[in-house]
């Protein structure tokens, strides 16, 4: 895929959240039925829940996946000093299951960005083994790369990001005709 | 298993280092010199007092009583002592937080005459008054933790981050609107700049995934096609 025209870079994902690095394992994050594709825009209201995560791989008994849920973008993306702001992290999922299969280390907190229109990424890294993975103390100011690093965690395997705005944004356009 | 809380030791040090700046110059114009040194004993209160020294002995000035410079070093003549100490009791803590820190992130960045520094600390005092409500802003700037701050910084350097935080500011100013409007609407347009690229980096990012979706679908589709025809037409 031309790395210029790909979506993590253009949306800087890449960049501000992680380094480049290349697909290896299919992941699909379903909110109520709705797949998020990168870019897309959700509301508030549809991301409440949790999404069900399928992860593809292919051995479920020697292969798990931690997902990590961030926002970079909080508290608003002109002035994103909280950047990043963790949502979700689930360790020990298996190859083909899904995140409800996994250990949840830090709970599912639903987006609700006030400022701005935030970018919610989800990464997937493939874990060495299994691995006790510690709760960082606070949500705010986690930063992926040093937890990958932290974890010997190595490059992300997959990732996806979708936009996200409060709820009775205009889309960014201050002036509707 | 897990709680969300804002880091709990940047905060409150901060607000203890600035409520105790504050309390210590209020009392210096009133109090005896003695007592003011001894009621002292916070580690931050004696940085601070260190650096002020630090001033005093550095920069000689022409004064008919030099220990009372040592012992009050942020009144010079007598007159200006109770002018201060009139705009200090007035002025909100907050602001009392700023002026002081914005005295000291002066001091230690470039030494300037104790005179000189005197008069545009009451230049700021009176013009910095009426700036109220941006003033909400930059304290709640002030507090928030930044990344990697830790709480066993060193006092000069915790000055230096708060200055750091802070949009910069000449102290020089006295009531200057141009100036610093200038500069705000500088730093308007950037950010002005910044938030229309990112609209754009968003609208270039949702058509490149429509566009993938379209070719990937293509895809699909015309091999679902294939597919039906070998069906329906199986080859003898």
């Amino acid at each position: 895929m031309n790395r210029e025209r790909d979506t993590l870079v253009v949306g800087r994902v890449i960049g501000d959240v992680l380094d480049p690095f290349t697909r290896t394992v299919p992941l699909s994050v379903i909110y109520s039925s709705r797949e998020v594709t990168n870019g897309c825009n959700l509301k508030p209201s549809a991301v409440v829940h949790q999404p069900r995560v399928e992860v593809g791989g292919t051995d479920h008994l020697r292969t798990f996946y931690t997902l990590i849920m961030v926002d970079p973008d909080a508290p608003s993306p002109s002035y994103p000093n909280l950047r990043e702001y963790l949502h979700w992290l689930v360790t020990d999922i298996p190859a083909t299951t899904e995140a409800s299969f996994g250990q949840e280390i830090v709970s599912y907190k639903s987006p609700s960005p006030v400022l701005g229109i935030h970018r919610i990424v989800f990464v997937l890294f493939q874990q060495l083994g299994h691995q006790t993975v510690y709760a960082p103390g606070w949500r705010q100011n986690f930063n992926t790369r040093d937890f990958a690093e932290l974890y010997n965690l190595g490059s992300p395997v997959a990732a996806v990001y979708f936009n996200c705005q409060r709820e009775s944004g205009t889309g960014g356009r201050r002036m509707q005709a | 298993m897990w709680c969300s809380f804002t880091h709990p030791n940047t905060n409150t040090n901060i607000n203890n280092s600035s409520m105790s700046m504050s309390s210590s110059s209020s009392s210096s114009s009133s109090s005896s010199p003695s007592s003011m040194f001894s009621s002292q004993t916070t580690p931050r209160r004696r940085a601070m007092e260190d650096v002020w020294k630090d001033i005093t002995l550095s920069t000689p000035t022409p004064h008919p009583h030099p220990h009372h410079v040592m012992m009050r070093p942020l009144a010079t003549p007598s007159t200006t002592t109770h002018h201060y100490h009139h705009h200090h009791t007035t002025t909100p803590r907050h602001q009392r937080r700023r002026i002081l820190q914005d005295f000291l992130a002066g001091t230690l960045n470039r030494p300037a005459p104790l005179a000189a520094r005197s008069s545009d600390f009451r230049n700021s005092l009176r013009t910095r008054l009426p700036r109220r409500r941006r003033r909400r802003l930059r304290r709640g700037l002030l507090v928030v933790p930044l990344p990697g701050f830790s709480a066993a910084d060193s006092p000069p350097n915790i000055f230096s981050l708060c200055e750091k935080k802070r949009p910069p500011e000449s102290p020089d100013n006295g009531c200057c609107a141009g100036g610093s409007g200038g500069d705000r609407r500088h730093k308007r347009m950037i950010k002005n700049r910044e938030s229309a690229a990112r609209s754009r980096a968003r609208r270039q990012a949702y058509t490149n995934g429509l566009e993938l979706e379209v070719a990937h679908l293509l895809e699909e589709n015309a091999n679902l096609k294939k597919e039906q025809q070998e069906v329906n037409l199986p080859p003898s």
